[in-house]
């Protein structure tokens, strides 16, 4: 084995000074490295199973590994919501991206797929030269159950870290019902919410801050003259 | 043969390209290219090959890759051909995966170079409750599928409160669950 490659992808000064900008929200980025996204991501692929696979993904990167934090990984997760493609493998590429840029993502990636794709390629063939299933359904029954409540607890987890106030709530709702009762495409309801959403977050200059100090300036002169 | 190598390279780049909101959005064009539109399987057949993409470990997106395996490895009135198989699977998951995956690098790659920037916190902060909005939704979908009666209720509410609860692993919970189902479900 290589032995650089033990080494993190990410040991640059500039990245140690983002991280502590970054204070509490720096998540164990820079003890990761090609090696370990390529394991974990191997493990991912071929223990997936019965949908839910992000709920799976969330569970091993930021509760097990603590790669990424809550807020991270729940962001990349719009990305994938918003753009086209599988949702498992965006954030795959996503997470491979925030922790060893490029070449992490496309590790990620391919370690997710790659086994996975042999394992399809032999039960396809299985299925097309026997022209039969295997019923497995009843226990499949079981697994799609647990893989819910795996969905369910994601939910829980992002609703704590992301409702805070009632505006949070009222946009969550909104999303929600435009999605499930209103029937639009998931990109289309984000677009619709996410300028008022926006608007109301926007960058905002700390005005009140420049008042205080003034204020102190002032009372410390008052005091002085006194 | 060729000919078939490219179709599935233009369907299913395009398809990726489309898939907005995730792979199961085009199943139903997937669907209509290989039965309706390719006749390269039955009706039958593809809902067969749904089935095994579920059932299956990884994304369900593979299922592109089964698809692909028929067309090119198992056309009518041919034994099996291995290596036209093999080179159909590669070009459906290249064709599916590659181009959505270059969209989001370029939108990821930007978003940690704004690491840390006003703009970036605003963002985040709004669209956090949306992606929660879009979990429910989708909790609601998987729940409407795996959710069929009081056993499987059950399973669900359990193992929900067991992973909120403890570190085990959701794998353990499912190999469980899995042979719960097949004793009490039979």
């Amino acid at each position: 084995m290589d032995p650089e490659s033990n080494n993190s992808c990410n040991s640059s000064i500039l990245e140690s000074d983002l991280q502590t900008v970054n204070g509490e929200r720096s998540s164990q980025k820079n003890a990761v490295s090609l090696h370990h996204i390529a394991n974990v991501f191997f493990f991912i692929g071929v223990t997936s199973f019965g949908g839910g696979g992000t709920a799976y993904i969330r569970r091993i990167i930021v509760e097990d590994k603590k790669w990424l934090t809550n807020e991270e990984f729940f962001t990349g997760l719009s990305f994938c919501q918003l753009l086209p493609g599988a949702n498992v493998v965006g954030i795959s590429l996503y997470i491979g991206n925030h922790l060893c840029g490029i070449a992490g993502a496309f590790i990620a990636s391919l370690f997710l797929i790659l086994p996975s794709s042999f394992i399809f390629f032999g039960l396809g063939y299985l299925y097309f030269s026997m022209g039969a299933l295997p019923s497995v359904e009843v226990m499949l029954k079981g697994a799609g159950a647990v893989a819910c409540g795996l969905m369910a607890s994601m939910f829980v987890e992002a609703a704590e870290e992301s409702l805070k106030n009632v505006v949070d709530i009222l946009i969550f709702i909104i999303t929600f019902l435009l999605v499930r009762v209103g029937h639009f495409h998931v990109p289309i309801a984000i677009l619709m919410v996410a300028p008022v959403a926006l608007w109301w977050y926007r960058p905002r200059i700390p005005k009140k801050k420049e008042e205080t100090a003034l204020d102190i300036k002032n009372h410390l002169e008052k005091k002085n003259n006194e | 043969m060729n000919d078939t190598y490219l179709t599935i390279a233009k369907l299913f780049s395009a398809l990726s390209l489309s898939a907005f909101g995730g792979g199961n959005t085009v199943l139903p064009s997937m669907h209509m290219a290989a039965v309706s539109q390719y006749h390269w399987m039955t009706d039958q057949q593809f809902l067969d090959l749904f089935s095994i993409s579920k059932a299956a470990p990884g994304p369900s997106t593979l299922i592109v890759e089964l698809i692909a395996l028929k067309a090119t490895g198992f056309p009518q009135g041919s034994h099996f051909l291995f290596l036209s198989a093999v080179i159909g699977a590669v070009i459906s998951i290249l064709a599916m995966f590659v181009p959505s995956s270059i969209l989001l690098l370029i939108v990821s790659s930007f978003w940690e170079k704004i690491l840390g920037s006003p703009w970036q916190l605003s963002i985040e902060k709004a669209l956090m409750p949306m992606t929660t909005g879009l979990i429910l939704a989708s909790t609601w979908i998987v729940a409407r599928t795996a959710i069929s009666g009081w056993v499987t209720g059950i399973i669900g509410i359990i193992s929900l409160v067991i992973i909120l609860k403890t570190k085990i692993n959701p794998i353990l919970i499912m190999l469980v669950a899995a042979l719960l189902s097949r004793i009490l479900l039979k």
